[in-house]
This record gives structure tokens, C-alpha cells and sequence, in this order.
């Protein structure tokens, strides 16, 4: 649905957006990450025709973003990280303006703008004026412009930032309502934890080019085996005999690093995977209290504080 | 909720649809840009506040002037009711000057502070859209502002001394003045980068204009007032044909309209887009054509040394004329196909019908060429209006000849040079399509100008015939009317064959050369078509050889 070819967007001697490749497919949630001036704010400009990039293209349901950009807005809707709202006017009249503005027939326009309504429960607040909405509100209002000439792609840029938690979570599931609905989403964000419930895939962008791109799992796997060592939790009943498990491993191959935790061990092992059960055997055989073990998972924060070295472009 | 209850709250609109056809055409025809300016302006406590002090300085004024007048000895009603209308002339001035200009000098810049901007260009509205939208709800506010001084206005008929005439006059041109005073603040609106600059900028334009511009609106009416002569300033100063006299103000102020409505529109496309062709073509003819008139005028008075032949203003100013339209011209059939180059959608769609019925889709060149067709049809039709109300025919303009053929000469003409255009756009495609507008602009300068000097034709030895000759634009057909005797341009049936009617060659020539050069530019663009079918296939094998 969205690929993207060696974009380049240069601002004097300063590369924002460097080479980016990257390909979208249809119905999916696509996570847009990068520290702040890393360059994601550019790359969405140039996605919704608002810049030209230097070099390279992008072709957005098969539209090029140079070459059809009145095709591109047509099948785009797209959300900046800040936008304003026109005061002196309700909220039925501020989505009619806009669907006036998409061309959406008039037969179709009333009912059109009830359905986007209904889908961001704005029904009951038809006749507010959209200059007296909260900071959420005004987030699913923008939210709910951008789905009224049913557009393929959904260009979303901070859409949960400044909200509060509730606001967060309905924009939430309001994301995962519609990629259910067949749209593709392309989010970008801060809030890590946010993005990691909603997306299918994500990109790491850093210094204007991408470190990582792919799907989320795969990404963390791939992070996780490439590594030389993991951690590897152990809990122990009421943390009884610690010490003398602690003095057990010390004995044991592989193992970097054993720190107390409450009551549970935390081990940094550098052995391979299938020799871990070694060190349960070993444990038990001393008999040592052992209620529960895991292995420490890659979340998107991790994987993003590993990938990242929080360097601007 | 998922798409089911999606469509069921769409089934249960609130507002179901029951209009029929023809109001839905309408519905669907209003600018949305418009219509939410007037909602959310007409809504404000600060319209209504303006739009009522307005009045009161109009009505105060009026009773003011009214005591004032009444009070002197000796005065007759007639000059009461004249001195009550010059008043509110002054002071409908006044008000374009001040609330005019507040309309829109920040509704651009606005939206970009508002941050709304990026919302508006990423939606499926046109800049042109956009700024005809923002210019139809200031003109709107405007002309509420005009019409509500009627009333007040009225006053004077108690006293005579008025006609119904000169106040329509006077009202005409009032609401000229204020759709140019709107289009200038549109476009101070889109130049500056903050609103107080914008604001500044916009009230100093318009001042200043106003305080050059005003005193000819002034003397005019004045001079109709007074001395029963509307003419009296234009003609006084220059003895010129009288149709001129209409002409040239008219010209001259939509080309001062057209001016800033491009620069905002250009202002508003993408950076992709914005080449401002129109605009370089409009400045490159305005140029060209002071540098013509002054070679003509140049060469002209070498010529009177040698020949004796004395210069007259009213060829002065029928070449200004001349100029000025051609000016306006260019820039449709010389921007239009440059900016939307060879086969549009329909072509791209189905490529297969075009060997046959190439010249259907004259590549951009129909929207050029229909353009200013119909401009030219309109200033035609309005010089042959005005010339009428004011009781002035031009000899030969009302001849059968004149009003259906040349017309249709001058339209195929354009049909022709609209499709060239089109053609070398696409021929000479650079990497940004540079050149292309300079060698297209030459090419029709120095080439096709002169093509349409042979079909041209003189009427009853005194008019021009061919209304909008562009003999005189091109720099080459100056120099050789400079060699040329002057007076054997103006003998009857001055062309190449004088004895056929020569006119209806003319159609038929550019016609079939518009049908050859459209069917060279649909070979050559399908020529394009497949060398970038044939890169997009080699990049594919490339990248399928990659992953491997």
C-alpha cells in the first residue's frame, strides 16, 4: 500500500530524511519511532504531498506522491501532530466543511458524516461548538475528518500526545477498530507502550535514516539471538536459601553475573538456550526452592533503547 | 464499533436527503471554503459591530453634509442632492479603504497560525478553490457593506440633481474597487509570514493605492456630475477613439485583478507545482510587450524622418490595447497546456483511441484554448456593451463579418497556438521543464504571431477588423511595419489574397495544423509512456536478481 524509495529530504547542508526504503502493506499497523528531530515529522509531510523530497519517491496505493499528488490526497487522511480548529462552528458543521471539501456527494454527505460520528462517539455532541472540545476530543474529532472520504491509508502523526490516559485508550481501540475496517495506518509516536499494543510493524528512525523496519516479533527475536548473552529470572519460595543458590551458580559455567532481587535471582547467562534446564538440575539437585523461572522478553522500548543512540539528525 | 454499526448509524441519518437533482448540483457547487467563512464570520459579534458603525458613519455623514448644505444661501436642490452624493461617493471610498481590506489582508496567514492550513491543502480542494472560496466570502461581506449604504444614498433623489445612472455607475465602481482592494489583501496575506506584517503590508498597499488610484474615480464622477460628461478625464488628455477610452480602463483593470489572484493561487500549490508559469509568462509579456511598443514607437519615429509619416496617439493607444489583451491572452494558451502538459486522464486511460481521434484530446490545449476563447468572447461582447450604452459604434464593428468570423478565426487560432504550446512543453522537456516556457514563448512570439497577420482583414478603412491582431505584438511584425509604409496597413482587404474571402482559410488552416501537431504530441507522448514502461520492467528484473 505504501512503499517508499530512497526518500531524501535535504533543509540546506542538513539531511533530515536520508535514503529511506520501506515497504506498507494493506490493512496494516505500521509504527513510525525515532527520537525527536530524528526526522518522522519530514518523512509524514512528504507521505501527505505537503513537501517534496529531494531525491527518491513514494508511491501511496500506487500513486506517485510527486507526480499524482491530488490522487495520493484522495486516497490519504491525514492527522498532524498539531492542528488547529476553526472557531464558530459545530461540530456536524466542521465535518460537513470538510467533506464539502473531499467532493463526498451531497445524497451521501449527511449520512456519511453521522457514520464518522457515530464511529468517534460524537453523535450526542453534534451541535457543540468545536472551539469548547477538550484536547481528546478534538484529537477523534481530526480523527473522525480524516475518515470521511473513506481514505485507504490513514497518515497519523502523534495522534495520542497530550492526551490523557482514558483519551489514550479509546484512541486506541478507535486505531485497532479501523485497521479492522481494512485501513492501513501509518502511526508515529513517543509513547512506546502505546505503540506496542496497536502496531503489526515498526521503523527506528534515527539521524534521518532507518535502523530497523520490519514486523515487531521478528524484530525482537532477532535482537534477542543476536545478542551474546541474556537474563534469565529465577524465583524462589519466600526467597528462602538465596544465598545458597547465589553460591551455587557462582560455581556454574557461562554465567556472567548473579544479583539478588527480593526474592528472586536475576542471571546473566552467556551459555546457549538449550543448556539453561542445566541450571534448574543443578539448583534441585541441592535442593533449592525453585516456584518459577523466565527469560527476560525484548518490549519496543528496549529494542528502541538498544537500537538508538538518541542522536539528532 | 465495528463497520456494521458504522453503516447502521449511517442508515439512521439524522438528515436524510430528499432534495432533487438540480438542488443537489447546487448544493454540490458551493465553495465550502465560502460558506464556512460566512458561518463563522456572520455568526461574530465583530461583523455586526463593523457593519453597524459603517452605517452610522454614512448615515452621520449624510445629515452632517445635508446641515451643512442647507444652511449656505443661495443653493438650489440640485446642488443639495449633488453635494449629498458627493459626500457619500467620498465616504463609500473611505470605508472600501478601511474595512475592505480587513476581510482578507489575514485570512491565508490565519490559517497557517491557526494551524488549519495543512488540513485545508491536504484535502481535495484546489488552491484556485481555496482562494476563490476566500475571496467570495470577503466579496460577499463586501458587497453587504455597499448595498446597505442604498438606502442612505436615496436621500439625494429628494433633492434632483442625480440620475439613476450615475448611481449605478458609481456603484459599479465601487464594487470594481473593492473586489481589487479584496484580491490584494488576498495576496498580502499568503506574501508576509506573520499576521501584524500582513496586516501592514496589506492597509499600505491599499492606502496607497487609493491615494494615486482614487482621484481619477473622483474626477470621473465629478465630471459626470457636473458637467454631464463621463468621458471628460479619459478623453480630454489624449483625443483618442472613444471605444479606447473604454477599453483601456477595463483592460487594464482585470489585468490588475488577474495579477494578485496568481500570485496567491501559486502561493498555495505544492513546491513541485509552483513554477508560477502563468506568473514568469504574464511578467516575460508584460516586459516583451513594453519593449515592442517602445522598438515600434522607436522605429516608427526613424521611419517619420525618412517618410514624413507624423505619429498618432490613437496608434499608440491601440497597440497598448492590442497589447494588453494579447498579454492576457498568452498567459492561457501559453500557461494552461504548459502547466498540464500532453493527454490528460482520458488518455492515460484509454491510449488505444487516440491514433484516431488524437485531436479530441488536444493535449491541455482544450482547456487553453475554451478559456480564452470565452475570455475574449466576453471582453468582445463588453467593449460592444459599453461602446452601445455610451452611444459609440466603431465602424465595422457591427458588421456580420465581424461578430461571427473573426471570432471564429481568432478562436482557432488560439486552438492552435494552445496546442503547439502543449506540444513543445512536452518536446523540449527538461529535467524541471526550464526551457520549455521560454522556447515555447519565443516560438510563438517569433513564429506563430505572424501566422496570424496574413488572415487578417481591414473593414470600411478605418477599423481593424481582427480585434485582437497580434501583428503588432510581435517584435519582428513591429520592425517590418516600422519599414512598411503605415498607411498600407489601412487599405481595404490588406492580406496576402485580397480577392477570397481569406478569413475562412484561415480557420481551416489552423484547424488542420492543430489536428497535425496534436497527433505528432499523442505519438510522442505514447513514445514516453512505453520507455518508462520498459525502465519500470529493468528495475524490476534488477531488484528481483537482488533477492536471489
Amino acid at each position: 500500500m505504501i512503499r517508499i524509495r530512497n526518500l531524501t529530504k535535504k533543509f540546506g547542508e542538513l539531511y533530515a530524511v536520508k535514503n529511506l526504503n520501506m515497504d506498507i502493506g494493506a490493512g496494516e499497523i505500521f509504527g513510525f519511532i525515532g527520537p525527536n528531530g530524528a526526522g518522522k515529522t519530514t518523512t509524514i509531510r512528504m507521505l501527505s504531498t505537503l513537501l517534496d523530497p529531494d531525491e527518491g519517491t513514494a508511491w501511496i496505493d500506487g500513486y506517485c506522491i510527486q507526480t499524482h499528488q491530488e490522487e495520493v490526497r484522495r486516497k490519504i487522511g491525514y492527522m498532524p501532530d498539531y492542528f488547529g480548529v476553526y472557531e464558530g462552528v459545530t461540530v456536524w458543521e466542521y465535518l460537513e466543511f470538510f467533506a464539502r471539501a473531499y467532493k463526498v456527494p451531497a445524497k451521501e454527505r449527511n449520512k456519511i458524516i453521522d457514520g464518522c460520528m457515530a464511529l468517534t462517539d460524537f453523535t450526542k455532541l453534534s451541535s457543540k461548538l468545536v472551539s469548547t472540545l477538550s484536547k481528546g476530543m478534538t484529537q477523534r474529532l481530526c480523527l473522525a475528518k480524516t475518515l470521511l472520504h473513506d481514505p485507504k491509508v490513514l497518515i497519523l502523526d502523534e495522534p495520542a500526545s497530550g492526551l490523557d490516559p482514558r483519551a489514550r485508550i479509546e484512541i486506541r481501540t478507535l486505531l485497532k477498530e479501523l485497521s479492522r475496517m481494512g485501513k492501513t495506518i501509518f502511526l508515529s509516536s513517543h509513547i512506546l507502550t502505546e505503540l506496542a499494543d496497536v502496531v503489526d510493524s515498526i521503523g527506528i528512525l534515527e539521524k534521518g535514516s532507518m535502523v530497523v523496519n520490519g514486523n515487531l516479533e521478528a524484530i525482537s527475536k532477532a535482537i534477542s539471538s543476536s545478542s551474546s548473552s541474556f537474563t534469565i529470572f529465577l524465583s524462589l519460595f519466600q526467597g528462602q536459601k538465596k544465598e545458597q543458590a547465589k553460591e551455587l551458580l557462582e560455581k556454574f559455567p557461562n554465567i556472567l553475573k548473579i544479583e539478588i532481587q527480593g526474592d528472586r535471582l536475576e542471571i546473566q547467562y552467556a551459555g546457549k538456550e538449550e543448556e539453561i534446564y542445566q541450571i534448574l538440575k543443578h539448583l534441585t539437585n541441592h535442593d533449592i526452592p525453585i516456584t518459577g523461572m523466565s527469560r527476560e522478553e525484548k518490549n519496543l522500548e528496549d529494542i528502541f533503547m538498544q537500537l538508538t543512540k538518541g542522536e539528532v539528525s | 464499533m465495528d463497520k456494521e454499526t458504522m453503516n447502521q448509524a449511517q442508515e439512521n441519518a439524522l438528515h436524510p436527503q430528499n432534495h432533487g437533482s438540480f438542488l443537489e448540483k447546487i448544493d454540490s457547487g458551493l465553495n465550502p471554503i465560502w460558506l464556512l467563512e460566512l458561518r463563522t464570520t456572520l455568526r461574530s459579534g465583530r461583523f455586526f459591530a463593523s457593519f453597524s458603525f459603517a452605517l452610522f458613519i454614512c448615515v452621520a455623514a449624510i445629515v452632517f453634509a445635508l446641515l451643512v448644505l442647507a444652511s449656505e444661501h443661495r443653493v438650489t436642490p440640485d446642488q443639495i442632492g449633488k453635494g449629498l452624493f458627493s459626500t457619500f461617493f467620498f465616504l463609500e471610498l473611505f470605508i472600501l479603504c478601511v474595512f475592505f481590506p480587513a476581510f482578507t489582508c489575514t485570512s491565508i496567514i490565519s490559517e497557517k497560525e491557526r494551524k488549519t492550513f495543512d488540513l485545508l491543502i491536504t484535502s481535495d480542494m484546489k488552491p484556485h478553490r481555496i482562494v476563490f472560496g476566500k475571496f467570495l466570502a470577503a466579496y460577499t461581506y463586501g458587497f453587504l457593506f455597499i448595498i446597505a449604504s442604498m438606502p442612505i444614498v436615496m436621500i439625494a433623489f429628494l433633492f434632483g440633481g442625480v440620475s439613476v445612472f450615475i448611481v449605478a455607475f458609481s456603484y459599479a465602481l465601487l464594487l470594481a474597487l473593492g473586489m481589487l482592494f479584496i484580491l490584494y489583501s488576498l495576496w498580502a496575506s499568503t506574501y508576509y509570514k506573520s499576521t501584524v506584517r500582513s496586516i501592514i503590508g496589506s492597509y499600505t498597499m491599499i492606502l496607497t493605492y487609493s491615494f494615486f488610484g482614487s482621484f481619477p474615480l473622483v474626477w470621473l464622477i465629478m465630471d459626470y456630475l457636473y458637467y454631464n460628461n463621463l468621458l471628460l478625464f479619459f478623453s480630454k488628455p489624449f483625443h483618442v477613439d472613444q471605444v479606447m477610452v473604454v477599453l483601456i480602463p477595463v483592460l487594464s483593470f482585470l489585468c490588475l485583478c488577474i495579477l494578485p489572484y496568481l500570485l496567491t493561487t501559486n502561493s498555495l500549490k505544492p513546491i513541485s507545482k509552483n513554477r508560477t508559469t502563468s506568473l514568469k509568462i504574464f511578467y516575460a509579456v508584460s516586459i516583451l510587450t513594453l519593449s515592442s511598443l517602445f522598438c515600434y514607437w522607436g522605429l516608427n519615429y526613424l521611419n517619420r524622418l525618412n517618410i514624413g509619416q507624423k505619429i498618432q496617439e490613437s496608434n499608440v493607444m491601440f497597440i497598448i490595447a492590442n497589447s494588453v489583451i494579447s498579454c492576457i491572452l498568452l498567459i492561457g494558451c501559453v500557461g494552461f497546456p504548459l502547466q498540464s502538459t500532453v493527454p490528460g486522464i482520458a488518455f492515460e486511460k484509454k491510449p488505444s483511441l487516440f491514433p484516431t481521434f488524437s485531436w479530441l484530446l488536444a493535449p491541455g490545449a482544450w482547456s487553453g484554448a475554451m478559456y480564452m476563447g470565452s475570455f475574449s468572447l466576453l471582453c468582445y461582447m463588453l467593449i460592444l456593451f459599453f461602446a452601445g450604452c455610451l452611444g459609440f459604434y466603431a465602424v465595422g464593428w457591427a458588421h456580420q463579418d465581424c461578430f461571427i468570423t473573426l471570432p471564429l478565426v481568432f478562436w482557432s487560432f488560439l486552438f492552435f497556438v494552445s496546442v503547439s504550446c502543449s506540444y513543445f512543453s512536452l518536446h523540449y522537456k527538461t529535467e524541471k521543464g526550464k526551457w520549455s516556457a521560454a522556447i515555447t514563448l519565443v516560438t510563438v512570439l517569433v513564429v506563430f504571431i505572424p501566422l496570424l497577420f496574413p488572415f487578417s482583414m481591414i473593414i470600411d478603412n478605418k477599423f481593424q477588423a481582427s480585434l485582437w491582431n497580434f501583428s503588432l505584438f510581435s517584435p519582428i511584425l513591429c520592425a517590418i511595419s516600422a519599414v512598411v509604409k503605415f498607411e498600407a496597413r489601412e487599405r481595404v482587404n490588406m492580406n496576402l489574397f485580397s480577392q477570397i474571402p481569406i478569413h475562412y482559410l484561415g480557420i481551416l488552416f489552423y484547424l488542420l495544423a492543430s489536428l497535425w501537431i496534436s497527433r505528432k504530441a499523442v505519438i510522442l507522448h505514447k513514445k514516453e509512456i512505453l520507455e518508462v514502461q520498459r525502465r519500470k520492467e529493468s528495475f524490476k528484473r534488477l531488484q528481483e536478481k537482488k533477492i536471489d
